[in-house]
């Protein structure tokens, strides 16, 4: 059973779709109620952008295991997706109280509430996805420093930005290094405008 | 004819064989006797459902304030309704967990009444464990029942009557919750609580798993994933807050079990351990600002001396040699033994399992409940632990229920060394149970402590001490005013010329989904002299009493000593 499990997520992400869902169907002969198969065979179908197909398999593991962090995270980014925000905040909020240590979900919610003007709360979730380290750090970082902008605390803003520009550099994003340039320019005239004022 | 053959007989035995009169037992099993008729349910029906070899636990407490301990047994129920059960419950069982009063204050005799039903407190989920304190300080002891899926808060009445406070108080939680303790984080006077979570299984999303042999067997939790376990914060009035994310705790979680809250680095607060299945421990330092700080890495409590996170299942801890630090005992799988970290004064603990002598005699043991406790009342803290297996015991196989363990109980020798007593502690001690649960209290008010064990799928048992009233003893019990009610958190020292004050805690926790009498013991050995009696309460107020009998039961009302000198 495990083997099929880890079979459908394998072949998924070398995408060979045909193989994973063969896997799929093994597994659900065997037994129909793990979670983890329904959770590994809806991000293929995410990977195959079946958005329709990957909500049922997501919410088929959550009727198995209603404490599913992962299943709550991904149908939370497709119900965002298809504008339904409320219902988004609502599974990114249970993948939190569900692994209170998953800063994805907590990245998505600092997003959201930072969209609908609140702030602080947004600031707090932001917060939590900075430790440990590693490669979507540079993102959080510079989500932290625009929503400490939009709340108008530019030193925080700007402290957080140019952490976010050093960690980017070394990680070698360019992309977002990019964008995090531009905004820091911003918030370095912003400051001087201030002072002169 | 007869007696003349006897004699005969008796002259050719040798010389060693002829044996007086058997040694007294240290323990009598005597549950049935007095009344304690309770067996646990497992509700098995061969899925091998995990929660069914788990529980379940027990509380000793007097909750109708009239001296006595009374015993809150908690019952499992079918996980899943409609199949047979493999071990059906007996004729006459009552389903949910019972609640037995204990008669000894009215009647004088040591006898129990089943009064679940009067007191209204026979909820009837898939229990697992018991906390119990007065949250409110109304004068009467609270009770916080673990199950898996929803979690209960009985509100004691005062009038031998609970009602259910769940929702009203915000302490619910769906997941499977094992370990739970009344503690005051902040000091400011209310019992706060923390609730330990296992493991995400549900009965739909069972996984199967097998022994080794091909057979089915329950899994280990690496089958499933850890859930988060939770603190509530008492805001008063009947209130708690969920400050799982706020205070820290949400940030790092395994498969929690035992929990024991008590002052792990000498700074007055009180931090929280938590025992984790096939995981690191957890130790989360109380940073005095209403957050926590994990630091069971750095502190030396998350593996044992070998680097190996063991499967954490019950906990104890207490100043056992009066050093002023606790020394912590966290109980294991079967071929890992029990684990003793014994604390310095700067927080820091070591592995010294081996050195205490008690690595040997608890490796080919599951461990689950424990305690330590003073059975002989020569003033060490002795050690119980309650054994039972949760794969099967290859010695058992083809059994009907093949995972049951004997008992242990180890004599504390001083100077750091441990003797194992169970083969003289009497019968009680070479019964094979699934020991689960155990509960330390003086059931009878000898001034000797007594042990409640619970048995998955079995009957409980309550080992009745046949050797602490031999020597002198002092039970004091706290009623707070600034702090919480029962003193739950303060430290209690016992003063005597020309020794070390011996500190003790105020608690009902730790042990395996259990709770302990609130009252504190200690053994005073051959002498009863007694210079004073010292208590630093939870609000960090200290007072002396002076004038304090041994052999008794005393209570201290805060504010009613004498500064410290």
């Amino acid at each position: 059973m495990q083997a099929h499990i880890n079979l459908i997520s394998l072949y998924g992400r070398s995408g060979q779709y045909d193989k994973a869902v063969e896997h799929y169907r093994a597994a659900l002969d065997l037994d129909r109620n793990q979670a983890d198969a329904h959770y590994n065979f809806g991000v293929l179908l995410l990977k195959q952008s079946k958005p329709r197909e990957a909500e049922t398999a997501f919410q088929q593991a959550l009727q198995i295991n209603p404490y599913y962090a992962e299943a709550h995270n991904n149908l939370g980014s497709l119900y965002e997706q298809q504008g339904r925000l409320n219902e988004a905040f609502q599974q990114f909020t249970e993948a939190v109280e569900n692994r209170p240590n998953y800063r994805a979900a907590r990245f998505h919610l600092g997003r959201i509430l930072a969209d609908q003007g609140k702030y602080d709360e947004a600031i707090q979730h932001f917060l939590k996805t900075l430790t440990p380290e590693d490669e979507s750090t540079p993102r959080y970082l510079y989500a932290l420093a625009a929503t400490y902008a939009r709340a108008g605390n530019i030193p925080e803003a700007l402290k957080y930005a140019r952490t976010a520009r050093e960690q980017a550099a070394a990680r070698g994003q360019a992309e977002l290094l990019t964008s995090i340039d531009k905004d820091l320019r911003a918030l370095e005239q912003a400051v001087t405008i201030i002072k002169d004022q | 004819m007869k007696r003349r053959i006897v004699c005969l007989a008796l002259s050719v035995l040798p010389a060693g064989l002829i044996v007086s009169s058997p040694p007294t037992p240290l323990f009598q099993e005597i549950a049935a006797q007095v009344g304690l008729n309770f067996r646990h349910f497992t509700g098995a029906t061969g899925e091998y459902f995990m929660p069914e070899i788990m529980g379940s636990g027990a509380a000793l407490f007097d909750y109708d304030n009239d001296g006595d301990l009374d015993v809150y047994l908690i019952q499992g129920t079918a996980l899943e309704h409609g199949k047979k059960p493999l071990f059906p419950p007996p004729a006459g069982w009552k389903p949910g967990n019972r609640l037995f009063r204990n008669m000894l204050s009215e009647t004088g005799k040591l006898q129990f009444v089943d009064v679940t039903e009067s007191a209204g407190v026979g909820h009837d989920g898939y229990g697992m464990g018991a906390a119990t304190g007065d949250y409110d300080n109304d004068g009467f002891l609270d009770l916080y029942v673990t199950n898996v899926g929803q979690n209960v808060l009985y509100h004691n009445n005062g009038d031998g009557t609970f009602t259910e406070r769940t929702r009203e108080a915000g302490v619910d939680d769906p997941r499977w919750s094992t370990g739970a303790a009344f503690l005051d984080y902040d000091g400011d006077g209310y019992l706060d609580l923390f609730v330990a979570n296992y493991l995400d299984f549900t009965v739909k999303g069972n996984k199967r798993c097998y022994a080794p042999t091909g057979e089915p067997d329950y899994c280990t939790p690496m089958a499933y994933k850890a859930v988060p376990s939770r603190l509530f914060h008492n805001l008063g009035h009947g209130k708690f807050m969920d400050v799982t994310d706020a205070s820290g705790i949400g940030s790092s979680y395994g498969p929690a079990l035992g929990v024991l809250c008590a002052d792990f680095n000498g700074d007055d607060r009180t931090d929280i351990f938590v025992a984790n299945d096939t995981a690191a421990n957890r130790l989360w330092l109380n940073q005095g600002d209403g957050t926590f700080r994990e630091t069971a890495l750095e502190a030396g409590v998350a593996y044992n001396a070998d680097g190996r996170a063991k499967a954490g299942m019950g906990v104890t801890g207490e100043d056992i040699d009066n050093h002023g630090r606790l020394t912590v005992l966290v109980t294991n799988l079967t071929r890992e033994g029990a684990t003793v970290f014994h604390g310095n004064d700067k927080g820091l603990f070591e592995d010294v399992t081996v050195q205490y002598g008690l690595a040997e005699p608890t490796f080919a043991f599951t461990g689950f409940g424990t305690k330590w406790l003073d059975y002989d009342n020569d003033g060490r803290p002795d050690l119980f632990i309650a054994n039972g297996a949760v794969s099967i015991v290859e010695s058992l196989r083809g059994g009907p229920y093949p995972y049951g363990q004997r008992n242990l109980l180890f004599h504390n020798e001083a100077r750091e060394k441990f003797h194992d007593a169970s083969d003289v502690a009497g019968p009680a001690f070479q019964r094979i149970d699934v020991g689960r649960g155990a509960a330390v209290g003086d059931i009878d008010n000898d001034g000797a402590v007594d042990i409640l064990v619970t048995n998955n799928n079995g009957p409980v048992r309550l080992l009745h001490n046949e050797i602490g009233p031999r020597q002198h003893w002092l039970q004091v019990r706290l009623e707070g005013v600034r702090s919480n009610r029962f003193g739950i958190g303060a430290r209690v020292a016992v003063l005597r010329d020309g020794q070390e004050p011996r500190w003790r805690r105020v608690h009902t926790d730790s042990s395996y989904l259990s709770a302990s009498d609130v009252r504190v013991h200690f053994g005073l050995g051959k002498s009863s002299d007694i210079r004073g009696v010292m208590v630093r309460w939870p609000d960090g107020s200290e007072e002396r009493w002076d004038s304090v009998q041994p052999d008794k039961v005393v209570v201290l009302r805060q504010g009613s000593g004498k500064p410290p000198r």
